[in-house]
């Protein structure tokens, strides 16, 4: 009897995610109500007839999903204004810090200048995606962060740390609610740019004079999991694959990586962090993969997510 | 020949209306989940007023979104974890302010259902 209701509930919350990614206490405060309304009915009636009423009080899921994205957004609920505000506020002196270094050509900093004033955007008119992408964009740098002013104080400023701590308070999920699935898979596939990223920055100077990527393998794991992150802004099951392809290309950077000896001051400290990172990054594309296959709402995903607070 | 006056369902409208000030006038009494909110509706409007269940949640949720509530976790009678509701300062002062303008709004038909 107990399995025919486990059913009938899973049944229905099924779906009920189909049709919007719901946070994990949202989808427990229905199955608890759903459960109710059948113990109620069915001391009066046989126990499928109880299931069918309780599913048709409770309302057509879909319907009610639709509701709840209205309220919340795949992404969770929206950023109150002055939280938005505030993280902007603290983007702003990276944003200017970047723009007085800008080169001509295309570099990886002018695509993040481009990335952050997206994300400036979409943050203050309270996009729901702009959230969990800056918050894992932030939150992964603390921590290579950290660890250069502790290695290096005497060469390094606190002030971008603290900006970043900062953006990460603001935006942090402080509520259960707040987080959802679709907002989990895309904060995961930032953190693999991020971690692209990173790798990124060991270059080498050929005998022209020209710099070489050290891991030429994070360049596409960079342009991988950028797409991925589109996909997952789109909830586009594509999104999935491209979080795959991020995934095996970290790991041949990863694989890239070993090859090179770290000679700087702390570099056990320094290369500890980088390989752990970098496998983080590999994990988060892995985690992020299924996630966004689970929820992506269709092949090719929906503009519908992009405008949507 | 005989006709009969059917009594019509609660206006939806109305319904979505007062959904807010009801919730926080049940909740000014103490801290009640979904499902007992619901019973608590059916019961103070005698029937009357029929809520889509499903339906609350998305209120309460948007209620919280506003901290007029706020939710919190603890284990019924059945041993299942259950969330809670409870009315936050705001919402105090947003139920003072439903009150008064509910006030208004009953004050001012029922004159004009006397006069006329």
């Amino acid at each position: 009897m107990r399995d025919e209701i486990d059913e009938a509930i899973a049944t229905y919350t099924h779906e009920l995610q189909a049709e919007a990614s719901l946070a994990r206490a949202d989808v427990v405060e229905i199955e608890d109500h759903l459960r109710s309304l059948i113990d109620e009915l069915r001391a009066h009636q046989p126990l499928g007839v109880a299931i069918a009423q309780a599913k048709r009080r409770l309302g057509e899921p879909r319907a009610l999903a639709r509701e709840h994205a209205r309220v919340s957004g795949s992404f969770g609920p929206p950023l109150s204004r002055w939280r938005a505000v505030s993280a902007v506020a603290l983007l702003v002196p990276m944003l200017w810090s970047a723009f007085a270094s800008m080169r001509p050509e295309l570099t990886v900093q002018n695509l993040e200048i481009v990335t952050g004033l997206m994300l400036a955007v979409g943050l203050l008119s309270r996009r729901g995606w702009a959230r969990p992408v800056m918050f894992a964009g932030a939150a992964f740098w603390v921590i290579p962060m950290s660890l250069v002013l502790y290695a290096y104080p005497e060469h390094t400023s606190p002030i971008w740390l603290v900006l970043h701590l900062g953006i990460v308070a603001f935006l942090a999920p402080w509520r259960r609610r707040e987080v959802t699935q679709a907002s989990v898979a895309l904060a995961l596939q930032v953190w693999a740019v991020a971690s692209a990223m990173m790798v990124l920055g060991f270059q080498i100077t050929t005998p022209d004079g020209g710099t070489e990527y050290v891991t030429p393998a994070a360049m596409v794991a960079m342009i991988a999991a950028s797409k991925a992150t589109v996909g997952g802004i789109l909830r586009a099951r594509w999104g999935a694959l491209a979080s795959l392809v991020s995934a095996a290309t970290l790991a041949v950077s990863i694989y890239e990586l070993q090859a090179f000896t770290f000679k700087f001051a702390n570099a056990g400290a320094y290369q500890l962090v980088t390989f752990g990172m970098l496998a983080s990054g590999v994990l988060a594309s892995l985690a992020a993969s299924v996630l966004l296959w689970r929820h992506a709402r269709s092949a090719f995903g929906s503009l519908r997510e992009v405008f949507a607070s | 020949m005989h006709r009969s006056v059917r009594q019509q369902r609660i206006d939806k409208d109305l319904v979505a209306a007062s959904a807010q000030a009801l919730l926080l006038g049940i909740l000014q009494k103490g801290p009640s989940y979904g499902y007992a909110i619901i019973q608590e509706v059916r019961e103070l409007s005698g029937g009357e007023l029929e809520w889509s269940e499903g339906m609350l949640y998305p209120v309460l949720h948007r209620m919280e979104d506003q901290d007029l509530i706020e939710s919190f976790e603890e284990r019924g009678e059945n041993g299942r974890k259950r969330k809670y509701y409870r009315l936050r300062p705001d919402g105090r002062r947003a139920l003072t302010e439903e009150r008064r303008q509910w006030d208004v709004v009953h004050g001012a038909l029922t004159k004009a259902w006397r006069t006329a």
